[in-house]
């Protein structure tokens, strides 16, 4: 979800923000040791995918619309931290240039996408997928499950933060002073359409696209490997198998 | 990865981006609104009687220069899937390279051999 501004209150995106700078630290510092140079592109393309991606609005019974969100996927594919980093610097530009979203609510929207669904999805995956072999279609199920699983629960934490608005913020006459609907509405409301629709989506884009990478180009889904957990038919370091022309 | 594999994502993405006006053509087909929890004040205004003092003074806060991907005043449909595609092809084109300067400015040195890699090597 991109939580336009006034629909949280400052006790609560101020905090959100708090939370998401360390992580944004804590992300950049990650990179720094697993980040190699020549995923640089990939790591770029993995941003504007996630940007493109959530421009794909379905619209759903009861008059609204979703989309996914890529974040699951990067997350799999590239580890969560490069995934905060990737789908932050999407959401940001969303936010600035297209309105999509709010300004005060970046921290916000960003612990609830960029943070919540990679590290859902990359525990869901690392779960579901441990000790399958690179070509099992497990993997593909697992990348399903972890896209559906990371959706659903980041909508859930953009449910209870709009929901606990009215409980947070009242004027004098006891209304609410910023998103105007109870938990007892927005949790379900919200769940209803993640779980039955968008968290569908999310989860066909992670695991066809994964499957996409099983079947043409298995060393993709082995870039955040160490190389000494490889099997032996595999080539030794991921990054040894491009071609000589790019390094 | 091989060169010829990222030339294909490389494509993919192009092919996204020339798809992308079906997120705005699919719901206005359908007749649907904003996602739940994302109307703007005018929006909530016709769903309710009343909109809460503060959403409404701070959700006119930041003025986007293309507001709902769209550019400002063309609302045709075949405006809007222009819009839509020119502000996919501008956010993607900024996107990857605000993400291509963060990645090489964090990334680690190419001849640096990851620990891992001594072992196996």
């Amino acid at each position: 979800m991109h939580i336009p501004d006034g629909y949280l209150s400052p006790q609560t995106y101020l905090p959100l923000l708090g939370i998401m700078l360390p992580l944004w630290a804590k992300a950049s510092r990650v990179m720094k040791t697993t980040l190699r140079a020549r995923h640089v592109p990939l790591f770029a393309m993995s941003a504007a995918f996630c940007f493109v991606i959530m421009m794909f609005n379905v619209p759903v019974p009861g008059g609204t619309t979703g989309h996914a969100t890529g974040a699951a996927l990067v997350a799999i594919l590239l580890g969560p931290w490069a995934a905060v980093l990737s789908v932050s610097v999407a959401l940001i530009i969303q936010a600035l240039l297209f309105g999509d979203g709010g300004l005060t609510t970046i921290g916000a929207n960003c612990f609830n996408t960029a943070v919540v669904i990679p590290f859902v999805a990359h525990w869901v995956y690392r779960l579901g997928s441990a000790h399958a072999p690179v070509t099992s279609f497990r993997r593909v199920v697992a990348a399903g499950v972890a896209g559906y699983l990371g959706l659903n629960l980041s909508a859930l934490a953009a449910a209870a933060q709009l929901g606990l608005q009215p409980l947070i913020a009242q004027n004098a006459a006891g209304q609410p002073l910023y998103a105007p609907f109870p938990l007892h509405v927005t949790v379900p409301v919200i769940a209803a359409g993640h779980f039955l629709f968008f968290g569908l989506i999310e989860a066909f884009v992670t695991a066809s696209i994964l499957l996409y990478f099983q079947k043409t180009d298995p060393s993709v889904m082995l870039l955040t490997q160490p190389a000494s957990t490889l099997p032996a038919s595999e080539p030794a370091a991921p990054g040894l198998s491009l071609n000589e022309s790019e390094s | 990865m091989p060169t010829s594999s990222i030339r294909k994502l490389w494509l993919g993405l192009g092919l996204l981006i020339l798809l992308s006006p079906a997120g705005v053509i699919l719901p206005e087909a359908f007749n649907a609104n904003a996602a739940w929890g994302e109307w703007r004040v005018e929006e909530l205004q016709r769903m309710q009687d009343s909109v809460p003092a503060k959403l409404a003074q701070l959700n006119g806060l930041w003025k986007a220069l293309l507001p709902d991907y769209a550019i400002p005043g063309m609302n045709e449909p075949w405006q809007l899937g222009l819009g839509y595609v020119g502000s996919a092809v501008l956010g993607a084109g900024l996107i990857l390279v605000l993400a291509f300067g963060l990645g090489k400015r964090l990334s680690c040195a190419e001849r640096q051999q990851d620990p891992e890699d001594v072992g196996s090597a």
